[in-house]
């Protein structure tokens, strides 16, 4: 499945981005640029979600990572939720929760950018 | 070669023989290639990504690391099914670099202190059975295994 990319702008301002397909290194060529754009240059609160992400890799982390402290340096906050259960293992792996907030569904989601 | 992963396999089917170029753009082909090969075999959803995964991170590594020059170098890799095990096997001829006496990254406490490098090679550690990695006539050969069930 290719990498998809779909942004809304949810009540409050609240950037809302729906990845879908795959977040590896020729997934995330095709979707960096328009990502970082679409999360960092807006500068607002953004929520992620990941239910229609079947595969993640270190590249996709890494996008992830530049884009939350790109809003952090902004005054903004990023969180990330719905990750099938593969890909939540991965984030599970390298503990990114440390640094970006990740929450099962969406409402959750809203709940920890008020956090 | 650039753009062309090429791949032969063995005659009891039970092993894959590719070669891809130190370029990003045959990588897809590589790694459909491995799913289409480990297809007969019945491995599950969560295997397969264990092995993509493995896959991207030890192909992105030395891609991106390996060559200080401009050269097109071969990469070789063979995917093995074995009883216990998936035995992935890469080689090239790039700067000597072992990953297991890479440090693991120091998982950041803060986004502030973030900084998004060496996790690929700590997933792969976490996802496979064991790594291991010798310099031979001027090649990395590492041998990543990883449990089928």
């Amino acid at each position: 499945m290719d990498t998809g990319m779909d942004v809304t702008e949810l009540d409050g301002g609240v950037t809302c981005i729906r990845l879908s397909g795959r977040l590896d290194s020729p997934g995330i060529d095709r979707i960096e640029v328009k990502f970082t754009a679409a999360v960092v240059s807006r500068a607002h609160n953004a929520v992620i979600d990941l239910s229609g992400v079947d595969f993640l890799a270190s590249m996709g982390i890494r996008m992830f990572i530049a884009s939350a402290r790109g809003l952090h340096l902004k005054g903004a906050k990023m969180v990330l939720f719905g990750a099938q259960p593969l890909v939540h293992s991965v984030l599970e792996h390298v503990a990114l929760d440390q640094i970006i907030p990740i929450a099962a569904n969406e409402t959750q989601a809203l709940e920890r950018l008020q956090g | 070669m650039a753009g062309a992963a090429s791949h032969s396999e063995a005659g009891d089917g039970a092993q894959l023989l590719l070669t891809l170029a130190n370029d990003r753009e045959g990588f897809d082909q590589t790694r459909l290639a491995v799913l289409r090969h480990l297809a007969p075999h019945g491995a599950s959803q969560q295997l397969l990504f264990k092995v993509e995964l493995i896959l991207e991170e030890t192909l992105m590594n030395v891609i991106w690391h390996a060559f200080p020059d401009d050269e097109v170098h071969p990469i070789t890799m063979s995917v093995q099914v074995e009883p216990e095990d998936i035995v992935m096997h890469f080689e090239d001829d790039g700067m000597a670099f072992d990953p297991l006496l890479a440090p693991a990254p120091k998982l950041p406490t803060s986004i502030e202190k973030a900084v998004p490098g060496g996790l690929g090679l700590m997933l792969v550690r976490k996802y496979a059975r064991s790594v291991a990695y010798e310099r031979n006539a001027g090649r990395n050969c590492l041998t990543v295994r990883v449990a089928r069930t």
